[in-house]
């Protein structure tokens, strides 16, 4: 039995609505800059690192609390809620975001290994902005350059802290601020969070 | 003097292997970086001046030597004057004297007298650095300060400053720090306290584009049975009771 399928209008204008759409999606694919796309490819990093006992003085693991206030912006990174602000708001701004909320005793590594991310700002006041390749002057093959919006960043693997965490640390500049991204996250995580930040 | 900016901070000579650097199996599928911490004990006594504004620039002052501390092996003794660079706990940079065990590129230094050092973390990696081997003993007072004022390639950076000389010019993203630090820490393989004192005095702090003051610590941390005296809005001491 043959039989004949006929479509009405509206299926017709339905697909040819959806193939629109997907070679729109086709499109806006293809034009993604690389330092705006959330596909991130494989980062190689050093394996090496300084123990947290080989190291002749430490910073005291400070509670995040002892400077700043209790943030009030709705902002948020990777999910988290930002919780809690420092640094003077012009030159200096230090965000802090966690899934919980913060106390009093929460240290520096604690909150790190907690999974709490810090966003750092600094304006470039006196010289040129601290760059990847600065970055990497200073700390060699520790740093891996990555492609940020349209900024080069560098990527670090930290040395472990205290709680024996090794956070990575992103870094890039915009000419006007330097900007750092701490957090306990893989690599490729930690370039996609500084991409959506950039890039929206 | 060294420069830091151009030359590679982290020597981390073997220390992939060393008894802190096994990655624990369980972390491997839960966690993204973990690196088991050794057993050392690291005890302060510090005097702190915290900025709620990371606006601090600087902070100045003389770093009186009380004590030949009798070194043990493996046991690190420091006179440490630190400045957190930028947003709490991020970086750091800090020059003083140091006796004892040796770290990255700080040589041992077993014997009664003191040696000039400078360190810190800078991007997430630790840097050391030695001067002035065995230049210092009981009862000197040498001068420190750290500073947002040397230049580098016409850029402002953090300059660390020993017995009047610059030993390092070291770059940094912020200019501004969230605290500074002046104090003793002993690393002892099994905690026991050690005999080392400090007296610290003229100390001052800098704010960004302001004048020197008192360094007038609003902020201390004391571990376990060292102590912490603060003498007045410009010295404190920091020690094993009793104060040499």
């Amino acid at each position: 039995m043959h039989t004949k399928m006929r479509l009405g209008r509206g299926a017709v204008v339905a697909a040819t609505t959806i193939l629109v759409a997907a070679g729109t999606v086709l499109i806006a694919a293809a034009q993604v800059p690389e330092g705006c796309d959330p596909g991130v490819g494989p980062i190689t990093e050093s394996n090496r690192f300084t123990a947290y006992d080989a190291r002749r003085t430490h910073l005291d693991d400070s509670p995040v609390m002892s400077v700043g206030s209790a943030a009030s912006s709705e902002a948020r990174m990777d999910g988290l809620p930002i919780r809690w602000e420092a640094g003077d708001g012009v030159n200096s701004s230090y965000q802090y975001f966690l899934g919980g909320q913060m106390d009093q005793g929460l240290t520096v590594s604690g909150f790190r290994g907690a999974g709490g991310i810090q966003l750092d700002r600094d304006a470039v006041t006196d010289g040129d902005p601290y760059t990847a390749d600065d970055v990497i002057a200073q700390v060699g093959d520790r740093a891996v350059k990555v492609q940020i919006g349209e900024y080069e960043g560098a990527l670090v693997w930290a040395d472990p802290d205290g709680l024996g965490a090794r956070p990575h640390h992103l870094y890039w500049s915009d000419g006007a601020y330097n900007y750092a991204l701490i957090a306990v996250r893989g690599p490729q995580r930690m370039v996609q969070l500084g991409r959506e930040y950039v890039c929206g | 003097m060294a420069l830091i900016r151009g030359k590679r901070l982290a020597a981390s000579r073997g220390t992939k292997g060393s008894r802190a650097g096994a990655v624990s199996l369980l972390c491997l599928t839960l966690c993204v970086g973990f690196a088991s911490s050794a057993a050392a004990v690291n005890e302060f006594s510090a005097g702190i001046r915290l900025s709620s504004g990371a606006d601090l620039v600087g902070v100045r002052g003389n770093q009186g030597i009380r004590t030949n501390p009798g070194t043990v092996n493996g046991v690190v003794y420091v006179h440490p004057t630190q400045m957190d660079v930028g947003s709490i706990g991020a970086s750091f940079v800090a020059v003083g004297t140091a006796n004892g065990a040796g770290v990255d590129n700080c040589a041992n230094d077993y014997d009664p007298h003191w040696t000039g050092y400078y360190d810190g973390e800078i991007a997430g990696v630790y840097f050391c650095f030695d001067f002035g081997q065995d230049n210092w003993t009981t009862g000197d007072a040498p001068s420190f300060r750290i500073e947002r004022d040397c230049q580098l390639g016409g850029n402002v950076r953090w300059g660390l400053y020993f017995a009047g000389s610059q030993r390092a010019c070291i770059d940094s993203g912020a200019s501004g720090s969230s605290a500074a630090v002046a104090g003793i820490e002993v690393g002892s393989p099994d905690g026991t306290d050690r005999n080392v004192d400090a007296k610290y005095t003229s100390l001052d702090r800098r704010w960004s584009g302001g004048s020197w003051v008192a360094f007038d610590n609003n902020s201390t941390r004391v571990d376990n049975n060292y102590s912490f005296t603060r003498v007045s809005n410009t010295a404190v001491n920091t020690y094993l009771a009793p104060l040499d």
